[in-house]
């Protein structure tokens, strides 16, 4: 016997079902079902996760309303659901077989349960380091009682205070360090935020905060690993670095890193400290103008890429202005990587 | 690319040098550390700790073998361990409303009151890598998807063959000690234990006083390398005072600037200091020649460690333990764990505020004794294997 909609009736052994599950936030998710699969167990064979928990039809977590089709749970047991939330359509989707297509609400957003959802916060500047001629290094405080979490690579919006300009940028700082974030932040001779950090920047001031964004994130798998940096560009390489560090096994790094002429050049005593904790990392530093700096090769991060550096599963992440990001992608797809295991984020021009 | 060549000084750079050695406030995660003493622990007994953010839970089945598993219940989230209940071997129940979980996998197996709940056998608590050796039961925690771990051995101190140094693997092997969770970051309580500068915190102490013995006031380094680093591949990594080469160290006895002596006219073998990854010290020939000291600074939170402290002979017959037994009870406890180790806690926690609430990491000022502190950090930074976090909402 089977309960739908408090009637009963035969269940059709046809092919599989089609199935929409609609979010608060408007998101739509679509999948096949399987007759005699669980919609629970259906979704996450498609890849979307859902809110559950005992996946046994205890807890009651699961619950989706009915709004198409037909959906029967078990009738020969104890339910969660009460007769009238069983009329008004509420199913639990960890017991629930689709009978035919069907679509289903629930009553959470689709993004509750990505990893990191973006927030938005007020942080408070703990440091603020002029690294180089053009570069500062900025440090926020994330207050505890805010829910933030991010996966090395990505990004954060930062506002201009006093104005409704934003700016994103790459977090430096490790996941670990999750209340704690640096950035690395190119200065340029005008601009709003460049003029904010030069002239009016304080210890202790607070900025609004939106983050995590972006979906240019380290893979947890270790393979080796190419990182090509441009200036500010090293910012999330550095986060990532955090992360392989204690990846295991760690597999082997290499780091290029550009800058255009030693007065912009910074973090060399960083790198260097990364190369004392990490014995299978590799950095070869380049400026575009090494005057002065004869120690260091003169050139683009890519003009000491080498043919040997790039092994068949090696994946790549590359950082900075779009020309070099283009030229990257070609000398790395020659050098015989796919598309897909070449990872960039470029800067938006956007400071005006 | 010059590295920051000196160690001293109080920039945020010299602590980038060993920046997720600063960054392991919670303690260095997928290690091997000791949870209890094996006497701890009685057949079918349940005993609860807590290991950098993880409540686990040691048991010990009917053919005496430990267990570790979650010490957090499923349902509705209480400590196993607060009520021990092992009501059919190799299994734990949770005192509350009997979900009864299998020792060796965490599988609920059952529910006491509830036979036929469709939940059992579809969850379960996760499960710790555990193994006993010499007195202590060992526990491998970290992260859940961390895969085999490395063998034990590469958390515990190495064996040195230059001196008949006891050791966990030695076989005739006999341990003592006590456990106490104290107040402090376990990085401080690790740092004071290798300190060649702290020696002046027992300047005026019993066991000193009482066995006539010439402490130092310092230990001057000579050397660039006084202090060894040990890097064994597979095996133990850690720092070792080398107190023992009279070209490496300069023992100071006296200040006649603040008009100060040593104490003390009997000069004994060197007590070498060593401190091992994930936090273990080993002191030679102390409290007396022959003897082995260890301390395990197990990381409980941020502001809390578990102390272990361990006295190591050996011992053939039963007659040699027994008398071990006796000077333990005697004089190594008293005098050694206790009385002198005393002066020690009180130095770590007067300097947990300054490092915890005044961001002390990054604004220290170290000096020329620091130099075996400072590879320490180095070697931990560059041999952790990841990182605890806070498990509470709402925290770090
Ligand atoms: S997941 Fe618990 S009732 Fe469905
Ligand atoms: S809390 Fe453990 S059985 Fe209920
Ligand atoms: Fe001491």
């Amino acid at each position: 016997m089977t309960i739908v909609e408090g009637t009963e009736m035969t269940v059709p052994q046809t092919a599989s079902r089609h199935i929409a599950l609609r979010f608060t936030d408007g998101q739509v998710r679509e999948f096949d079902a399987d007759p005699g699969e669980t919609l629970l167990a259906a979704a996450r064979r498609a890849g979307h996760r859902l809110v559950s928990q005992c996946t046994v039809g205890t807890c009651g977590t699961c619950v989706g309303t009915l709004v198409d089709g037909a959906g029967e749970m078990p009738s020969d047991r104890i339910s969660t659901l009460s007769a009238d939330e069983l009329a008004a359509g509420q199913r639990l989707l960890c017991q629930t077989r689709a009978l035919c297509d069907s679509s289903f609400d629930l009553d959470y957003p689709a993004t509750l349960l990505e990893a990191h959802p973006p927030v938005g916060f007020r942080a408070r500047i703990t440091r603020l380091t002029w690294v180089a001629d053009t570069v500062v290094e900025l440090e926020l405080k994330v207050p505890k009682a805010i829910k933030f979490g991010f996966t090395a690579g990505q990004y954060c919006r930062i506002q201009v205070p006093g104005t409704d300009e934003w700016r994103s940028y790459s977090i430096a700082s490790g996941e670990h360090e999750r209340f704690r974030l640096t950035f690395l932040i190119r200065i340029l001779p005008s601009g709003v935020m460049s003029d904010f950090l030069r002239d009016a920047a304080r210890t202790g001031q607070s900025l609004e905060v939106e983050g995590p964004l972006g979906g240019f994130v380290l893979e947890p798998a270790p393979r080796p690993t190419v990182l090509i940096a441009g200036g500010t560009g090293l910012a999330p390489m550095l986060s990532m670095l955090d992360r392989l560090r204690t990846v295991q096994p760690t597999p082997p790094i290499l780091l290029l890193f550009g800058c255009n002429r030693p007065a912009e050049l910074f973090h060399e005593d960083e790198l260097a400290a990364r190369i004392s904790l990490m014995p299978t990392l590799e950095v070869r530093t380049v400026l575009m103008d090494n005057a002065g700096r004869d120690d260091l090769p003169a050139g683009t991060p890519l003009s000491v890429l080498r043919a040997d550096d790039v092994a068949p599963d090696t994946v790549s992440y590359l950082c900075g202005p779009p020309p070099m990001i283009r030229a990257a992608e070609e000398q790395l797809g020659a050098l015989g990587l796919p598309a897909h295991d070449i990872r960039a984020e470029q800067f938006v021009p956007s400071e005006n | 690319m010059a590295l920051i060549e000196s160690a001293i000084g109080n920039s945020g750079k010299v602590a980038r040098q060993y920046a997720p050695y600063v960054q392991a406030d919670w303690g260095f995660a997928n290690h091997w550390y000791p949870a209890c003493f094996s006497d701890e622990v009685a057949v079918n007994g349940v005993i609860g700790v807590t290991i950098g953010g993880h409540d686990i839970a040691v048991t010990r089945d009917e053919d005496g073998v430990v267990h570790a598993i979650a010490d957090r219940c499923l349902h509705r989230g209480v400590k196993l361990s607060a009520k021990p209940m092992c009501f059919a071997n190799k299994t734990v129940t949770c005192w509350y409303h009997g979900y009864t979980y299998n020792a060796e996998n965490g599988n609920l197996d059952t529910i006491v009151g509830s036979p036929d709940d469709h939940l059992i056998n579809t969850v379960g608590v996760r499960t710790y890598p555990s193994e006993e050796l010499a007195g202590l039961i060992f526990v491998f925690v970290g992260d859940d998807d961390y895969g085999t771990p490395p063998p034990l051995d590469s958390d515990l101190p190495m064996k040195v063959t230059d001196k008949a140094t006891p050791h966990f693997r030695d076989e005739k092997i006999v341990t003592r000690g006590i456990r106490r969770k104290l107040y402090g970051n376990w990085r401080l309580a690790a740092e004071n234990g290798l300190d060649p500068g702290h020696l002046l915190v027992h300047w005026d102490n019993q066991i000193v006083v009482a066995l006539d013995r010439a402490m130092p006031l310092g230990m001057k380094a000579l050397k660039d390398d006084a202090t060894e680093f040990v890097d064994i591949e597979g095996g133990p990594k850690g720092v070792m005072n080398r107190y023992d080469l009279p070209e490496n160290y300069q023992p100071v006895f006296e200040n006649p600037m603040v008009d100060i002596k040593a104490r003390g006219t009997t000069m004994y073998e060197p007590f070498r200091v060593s401190c091992w990854l994930p936090g273990i010290l080993m002191v030679e020939n102390w409290p007396i020649p022959g003897i082995t000291q260890y301390e395990f600074y197990v990381p409980i939170d941020d502001h809390h460690h578990m102390y272990f402290e361990v006295i190591a002979d050996r011992a053939s017959t039963p007659e040699e333990e027994k008398e071990f037994a006796f000077k333990y009870e005697n004089f190594y406890k008293p005098l050694g764990l206790l009385n002198f180790n005393n002066n020690d806690i009180f130095a770590r926690e007067a300097t947990e505020e300054h490092y915890e609430r005044f961001d002390g990491w990054n604004n220290e000022v170290l000096s020329n004794m620091d130099f075996s502190v400072v590879a320490w950090r180095k070697q931990a930074a560059k041999h952790g294997r990841g990182f605890f976090q806070s498990p509470f909402v709402d925290e770090d």
